[in-house]
């Protein structure tokens, strides 16, 4: 995990992010736990309401629920619950850069589709 | 969220000089602000009188609703450093040992750990028995910042805490500050001339300039606003219509232009369907601007 100051995103977003990432791609698991606020302002060196910022948003979103004296877990259903919520950003977020950088090169859609169907 | 201080048309005038004009601003409780202003802006003169060490000239400043200045219960809940090892200073310090200092600081702050005070001599490779006269620039700025985390103030101020600190002991400081603050939280307002090192622990920014307040904004409403756009020239003067522009720069047929406004998503999806590239705009180069241009406009 690291953190961008390049990025747009503001550093709570991004927090946000690589836990949805990790939920996604199963290294969180649903159902258990995931790292504090403190854990992860000490890792990042970020000031903990920002971590708590980011823990926050996935909390409101459904993503991760709170177990009382416990801390934060991941929710069942969370991965379904991720892969809706970027699927609506996937084009703007992702596919925009790719037509219109072919764009740029003069590659045409069919050429396009054809390097997306031998993608492995 | 309730207001730990509040600070009211505050000026402080030397002469001609107004080092502090007009400031108004409320200051919340359990946050981290960094205050920061080029050289000369003021920012030491706003500490000193936050900390009760100089009386304004006007307005007046208040600490969880009460006066500061010669009153015990206000002061009690404050802790201001500095770097400390000016010529004047260094005549009286000259055979202090750096536990004496602790000790010292120790009597005056009713919160005062001293088991966290041990732990950070330790982690820093502070020698308790080490004379003042025999300490580097760096060290003298830990002793500064062993005392502010030690003290556990209910308002901590730092001035510069890093002068002379080297990367290293900066982020044993950034580490140390941000998993204590997590466990205790508390008021802290540190000047700093290191931006954007320092930026990820600020929650809120605080930018004097030339004695005035430019802004005092939570962090996340600066990363909303601060945008560096740039793409061939003509076609951004077509498109970025409307927006507060810091900064310009052209080479040949491209330019880009830094932004401090707020752009709506549908706003950058377009900039970015017309092939313009939009980057973050760090906080250190937004301040680098905002400065620059208020000496322009003179």
């Amino acid at each position: 995990m690291f953190l961008s100051n390049d990025s747009t995103k503001p550093i709570y977003i991004q927090i946000a992010e690589q836990i949805e990432d990790e939920i996604l791609t199963k290294v969180l698991a649903e159902g258990s736990q995931v790292y504090s606020t403190n854990q992860i302002s000490s890792l990042y060196q970020i000031n903990p309401a920002t971590a708590g910022k980011g823990i926050n948003l996935l909390v409101d979103e459904g993503i991760l629920y709170k177990k009382r004296g416990l801390g934060m877990f991941v929710a069942e259903g969370a991965v379904k619950l991720i892969q809706k919520k970027r699927r609506l950003s996937f084009y703007n977020d992702y596919l925009i850069k790719t037509l219109t950088e072919a764009e740029k090169l003069g590659i045409t859609k069919d050429e396009l589709v054809n390097m997306i169907r031998n993608y492995d | 969220m309730s207001i730990a201080i509040d600070i009211n048309n505050l000026t402080k005038q030397y002469d001609e000089t107004a080092a502090i004009k007009n400031v108004t601003m409320s200051l919340e409780k359990d946050k981290i602000y960094g205050l920061i202003g080029r050289n000369g802006a003021g920012k030491t003169t706003l500490l000193h009188m936050l900390a009760g060490q100089s009386l304004p000239t006007d307005g007046n400043i208040t600490i969880f609703n009460q006066p500061i200045y010669e009153n015990k219960a206000a002061l009690d809940q404050i802790c201001f450093t500095a770097f400390f090892a000016n010529p004047s200073f260094a005549k009286y310090a000259i055979s202090f040992r750096v536990k004496d200092f602790i000790n010292t600081a120790a009597k005056f702050y009713p919160n005062w750990d001293q088991n966290f005070a041990n732990q950070l001599l330790n982690e820093f490779g502070l020698s308790p028995k080490k004379k003042f006269k025999d300490l580097s620039a760096g060290m003298v700025s830990m002793v500064s910042v062993v005392i502010s985390l030690a003290s556990r103030a209910p308002i901590t101020l730092l001035d510069e805490p890093y002068t002379g600190l080297d990367a290293g002991a900066r982020h044993l400081f950034y580490d140390i500050l941000a998993e204590d603050y997590g466990q205790n939280p508390r008021t802290i307002i540190f000047s700093t001339h290191l931006i954007d090192e320092a930026s990820r622990l600020f929650e809120n920014v605080i930018l004097i300039d030339q004695g005035s307040l430019v802004f005092n904004l939570p962090i996340d409403h600066i990363e909303a606003m601060s945008f560096l756009i740039s793409g061939p020239t003509n076609l951004l003067e077509q498109i970025v219509v409307n927006k507060r522009i810091v900064h310009k720069e052209s080479l040949g047929n491209n330019s880009s232009v830094a932004v401090f406004d707020t752009i709506t998503n549908d706003e950058l999806v377009s900039y970015k369907h017309a092939g313009l590239n939009i980057q973050n705009l760090s906080l250190q180069k937004l301040f680098v601007y905002l400065t620059a241009l208020n000496r322009r406009a003179m």
